[in-house]
């Protein structure tokens, strides 16, 4: 095998690692701050090709405008589950808020079918269908455009983490709840902020793969398992955890599926998923249980 | 809410009488039900109940998430159906088959994340439960993949053969009575009562010397024996298996009748059972995207105000 191919097979990994690292380190953000494994951000990525969809249909928007549109969007969508169902069920225990989210995954994957109907829907991409080659190695531009646009988006979410007073309370309330609150954190802005943060990123997540492929209102079921085995495998409410383990579970899948059948692409990373569980329940880089 | 049923009754109290009623109950809803549709609807139901009585010793009882109860029945249902279909193995050599391999994918899945805390085994299963609809459409060797096995021959007892919807009901109603005796019996033994102690706080039922993980193994793979015998009635039942009978949906589905109904009780299951089948399968026809939706809301309603569902519900009216 050349060189060649393994740096294809590396740059494919990295694309598809990019379709879910948002919706994982949203995840991992929520995970954190509220101790909710949150399914339904899956359907909100969904929501947000969507909107992306309408946004250049119906207003006219170019399309580099229309992501702000679904970031915007999908934020408040996130809040509105938050509000109406993980807030009554705060302080119960986590596998019921887990089976609620997953309850609210199926609902609004059901709305879109009734809503935005079961036929592929496509969107232009602004970049055409130009392809850029280098070292034998090809790569669409607007895929190129997705990878550098999660990467900035990843930077701008540790900016804001890391370097504002909003950021600051987040992470305070996911290193710890009690301490964090007892020095004035309100848990309810906080968890406004995650949601608003994590969905936002899982929307503008949706609407810059809408332009790749076709796509129907189930999209969101393999981008959320996918993230998930991301998070479960980094260590859950480990932000850097949560993109370590989406890129080595992307690639590892690239490379498998080459081997393999593609019909089993989910179930490298499910495997990869059970395994870490098995030798180290943290997570690769996770602290605690 | 009262934990167990009082241990020494006498023959005929209340709730043996109450239980004796709705059998009989049971037993002649064929004669009203004469739609033929209805009573394909029965059956289903009936095979239903049969699913969720046995998700039940997980989630009432052992107190644990399992959302692969679908994917064992599946393995259930493919079990028996290749063992009638390639080997030539009558239902009721399937049954056990089905029962000894859903068992077993159980164990083996259980042993090792039954000792995970709280969120993972929620999250094990729920993968497993779509690592298995993966492989019920891609093992074309096995299960030839989305087409299906088609031609799986009735039940038969001696030289009669079970075709007919009724006397269907009849034998999934026979296996729904085993397996309530069976459950009644188990959760008023020593091992029921370490389950219960398990459920309502896990750190204390360990620091009185229970076992806590064999005894939540245990109750993981009870569950899936019983969903293979739920999962050779379904296949002998139709003549035909496919993978999309038995996906995460169909999972979840299980799960809201379980709590709906009430969980850890012995009539939740059936009500629950009874009520969301019948419910499902007439909305489903409609439109499936608005069953689903449905099914969606009643699951985040009940968690949200109801986790103790229709029979915690009654308990409360008559404690009043």
């Amino acid at each position: 095998m050349n060189s060649s191919i393994l740096l294809q097979f590396f740059i494919n990994g990295i694309y598809i690692s990019c379709t879910y690292v948002l919706v994982a380190l949203g995840l991992s953000l929520i995970f954190g701050v509220l101790d909710i494994a949150d399914f339904a951000q899956g359907a909100l990525f969904m929501v947000g090709a969507y909107i992306c969809y309408y946004a250049m249909k119906f207003l006219g928007v170019p399309y580099f405008l229309s992501l702000s549109f679904s970031l915007f969007f999908v934020a408040i969508l996130g809040n509105i589950n938050n509000l109406l169902v993980y807030r009554p069920l705060r302080g119960t225990i986590g596998a019921n808020t887990l089976v609620a989210a997953l309850g609210i995954f199926i609902i609004v994957q059901n709305l879109g079918l009734l809503v935005f109907g079961s036929e592929y829907t496509s969107v232009e991409s602004p970049f055409g269908k130009a392809k850029f080659s280098f070292l034998h190695v090809f790569i669409t531009e607007h895929r190129t455009f997705v990878i550098f646009a999660t990467f900035f988006l990843i930077f701008l979410t540790w900016l804001f983490l890391y370097k504002t007073k909003w950021g600051q309370g987040l992470r305070a309330m996911s290193q710890n709840r009690e301490a964090a609150t007892l020095v004035g954190v309100n848990i309810d802005k906080v968890s406004i902020i995650a949601f608003g943060l994590a969905a936002g990123l899982a929307g503008v997540s949706g609407a810059l793969i809408a332009p790749v492929e076709p796509f129907t209102p189930t999209l969101g079921g393999e981008v959320i398992l996918k993230a998930f085995a991301s998070v479960v495998f980094g260590g859950m409410g480990s932000l850097i955890g949560a993109v370590t383990g989406a890129f080595i579970i992307g690639i590892t899948e690239t490379v498998a599926v080459a081997f393999i059948s593609s019909a089993y692409s989910s179930m490298i990373a499910f495997g990869l998923m059970i395994l870490i569980l098995f030798i180290r329940p943290q997570g690769l880089l996770g602290e605690k249980v | 809410m009262k934990l167990l049923p009082d241990s020494k009754q006498p023959f005929l109290s209340k709730t043996r009488i109450f239980s004796i009623i709705i059998f009989l109950f049971a037993i002649l809803l064929p004669l009203v039900i004469v739609d033929d549709y209805f009573r394909y609807l029965l059956v289903i139901t009936a095979i239903n109940a049969v699913l969720v009585i046995g998700l039940d010793i997980t989630l009432g009882y052992a107190g644990r998430i399992n959302l692969a109860q679908a994917g064992f029945w599946g393995i259930g249902a493919y079990a028996s159906a290749v063992a009638s279909l390639n080997w030539g193995i009558p239902f009721w050599g399937g049954v056990v088959f089905a029962m000894i391999l859903s068992a077993a994918m159980a164990f083996f899945i259980g042993y090792p994340s039954l000792k995970l805390a709280g969120h993972y085994f929620v999250i094990i299963t729920f993968v497993f439960g779509i690592i298995l609809t993966i492989l019920f459409n891609n093992l074309l060797s096995i299960t030839r993949g989305p087409m299906g096995l088609p031609g799986i021959p009735p039940v038969a007892i001696g030289h009669y053969q079970i075709i007919n919807r009724v006397p269907y009901y009849y034998l999934t109603l026979f296996f729904i009575l085993l397996v309530m005796i069976f459950k009644y019996k188990l959760i008023n033994s020593r091992l029921g009562r370490a389950l219960i102690a398990i459920r309502e706080g896990e750190a204390l039922a360990e620091s009185i010397g229970i076992n806590t993980h064999k005894y939540k193994i245990f109750a993981f793979t009870i569950s899936a024996a019983i969903a293979g015998i739920a999962g050779a009635l379904y296949a002998h039942f139709l003549s035909y298996i496919g993978p999309s009978s038995f996906t995460f949906e169909q999972s979840m589905e299980l799960f809201t009748m379980n709590l709906i109904g009430g969980a850890g009780t012995m009539a939740g299951p059936i009500i629950g059972t009874a009520l969301l089948t019948v419910f499902a399968e007439v909305a489903r026809n409609f439109s499936p995207a608005l069953a689903r939706i449905a099914f969606g809301l009643f699951l985040v309603l009940a968690i949200i105000f109801t986790p103790k569902g229709i029979m915690g519900l009654i308990e409360k009216v008559r404690n009043r």
